[in-house]
């Protein structure tokens, strides 16, 4: 019995310490993936608590068939998409309020220019990888980190997406061309060439 | 041999964990095979080893020292009653609550108090021209049983309600049956009729027609293109001001005719 396994058994059975122990370990993962699914630190951490109510809430649904750390991944997927079309919806409705004002607010997002951090090696690294990410749609981008970012299985994307596996595999393909057409011009500067 | 464009496919896939150990062995002998080949793989593989060099923003020392201080009252399961009041202040459900108890309320007094209209009513719902009611009548009871199911739709959230709160055989049976009253509705129009109100119900019949197509198994995906098309549409909001406009000229809905 792994460790998780042995924790969630005594949550299930009442013991908010096990709980407890569950939360401190996967805390920060469930934060790393709400932050690229929502784009910035409040939403992550809001939607990081939100995951584990719900978490807490049907644990005694959980029957261990798949890995407590999946089975969070997914709720934190469903939540983080579920929030982010709400969003989605409230802004759309915003917008349509705003009949006079012809600014856009999705185009009211800083450009990103490049700061003195982008100036070092790393910083430039980090720089190449944000655009040729800014590149790919949502969905793509989505499906592109959650797979080679966090590690989770297609199967779980395919599932908490509410997609199927093919799907999830060819929006990938059109993810992985699209950031090697981005980055490969850089190869000299990214190291690629030995 | 298979093509280059199938092998690139197939590296993603690779790359991906979506390979079986055949499809493995093919692409590794097409890729020693086929030096373009060759030159991508490997170019996916350094790809991927810059994108592995993301680095994401550490949560702040509050995140990680008061998570669970945070989080903890919140595990608390909070008094039922408080979330039901919770739930009758939320406009969610409260404005389709009023209105379900307005249309009991008249309903239940036309049927006691006024049967000339209740018959004219029912007739119109079960499809046959309702000949004895104003066409303004039939449009106004068109618009508001119209309203309803779709604010089911607009309003349904896969996240926490639960799919049999749609009722979607119910609402799939009513739209038919709006389909059938609004293609008579148009039909019986005066020539002169308000264009607004001829394009609004074409609008309608259209998400009518979606909703009565509708599989019954509770699809998100589904769910999005009848909310999208409402929203393109702004059928809510047209319904909204034609109700205005009718109040405005003292035209009385179905509701207050049964009063």
């Amino acid at each position: 019995m792994t460790d998780d396994q042995a924790l969630v058994q005594d949550a299930q059975n009442g013991q908010r310490n096990a709980f407890r122990r569950l939360v401190e370990k996967h805390k920060q993962r469930v934060y790393f993936i709400a932050l690229d699914l929502m784009g910035n630190h409040t939403d992550a951490e809001d939607m990081s608590q939100e995951v584990f109510i719900k978490a807490y809430r049907s644990l005694s649904r959980f029957r261990g068939d798949a890995q407590f750390s999946s089975w969070l991944h997914r709720i934190t997927v469903n939540t983080c998409i579920d929030h982010r079309r709400k969003k989605w919806w409230q802004l759309r409705k915003a917008q349509k309020s705003m009949k006079n004002d012809d600014t856009n607010m999705l185009d009211n997002i800083p450009a990103g220019n490049p700061g003195p951090e982008q100036l070092t090696d790393d910083g430039l690294i980090q720089a190449r990888i944000r655009n040729a990410l800014d590149g790919l749609s949502q969905r793509e981008r989505d499906i592109f980190l959650l797979r080679h970012d966090h590690d989770m299985a297609l199967s779980d994307i395919a599932e908490s997406l509410n997609i199927s596996l093919g799907t999830v595999k060819s929006t990938l393909f059109n993810a992985l061309r699209k950031l090697r057409k981005e980055l490969a011009p850089l190869r000299r500067e990214l190291g690629w060439e030995a | 041999m298979k093509s280059c464009r199938s092998m690139e496919k197939r590296m993603a896939e690779a790359l991906s964990g979506g390979l079986t150990d055949r499809e493995r062995s093919e692409l590794e002998t097409h890729v020693a095979g086929c030096r373009e080949c060759a030159r991508a793989y490997q170019e996916y593989r350094s790809m991927l080893g810059t994108m592995r060099q993301r680095k994401q923003a550490e949560p702040d020392d509050r995140f990680m020292n008061e998570f669970w201080a945070r989080l903890s009252p919140e595990l608390e399961p909070s008094p039922k009653k408080h979330v039901r009041f919770r739930l009758l202040l939320n406009p969610r459900f409260a404005l389709p609550l009023t209105a379900a108890v307005c249309l009991f309320a008249g309903i239940w007094i036309g049927r006691s108090q006024g049967p000339v209209e209740v018959q004219t009513a029912v007739r119109s719902e079960t499809g046959k021209k309702g000949k004895g009611m104003p066409v303004e009548m039939r449009t106004a009871q068109v618009l508001e049983r119209s309203q309803r199911i779709l604010l089911a739709f607009s309003n349904f959230d896969a996240q926490t309600d639960d799919p049999a709160v749609l009722n979607l055989p119910v609402q799939k049976q009513t739209a038919r049956s709006l389909i059938r009253e609004t293609g008579l509705l148009k039909a019986d129009l005066p020539g002169d009729a308000d264009r607004k109100l001829q394009m609004l119900l074409s609008d309608l019949e259209l998400i009518l027609l979606q909703i009565a197509n509708i599989e019954e198994t509770v699809d998100m995906d589904n769910i999005e293109i009848i909310r999208d098309g409402l929203d393109k549409r702004s059928i809510l909001f047209k319904i909204q001001m034609n109700t205005l406009d009718r109040s405005n000229r003292d035209i009385p809905g179905p509701a207050s005719q049964h009063i």
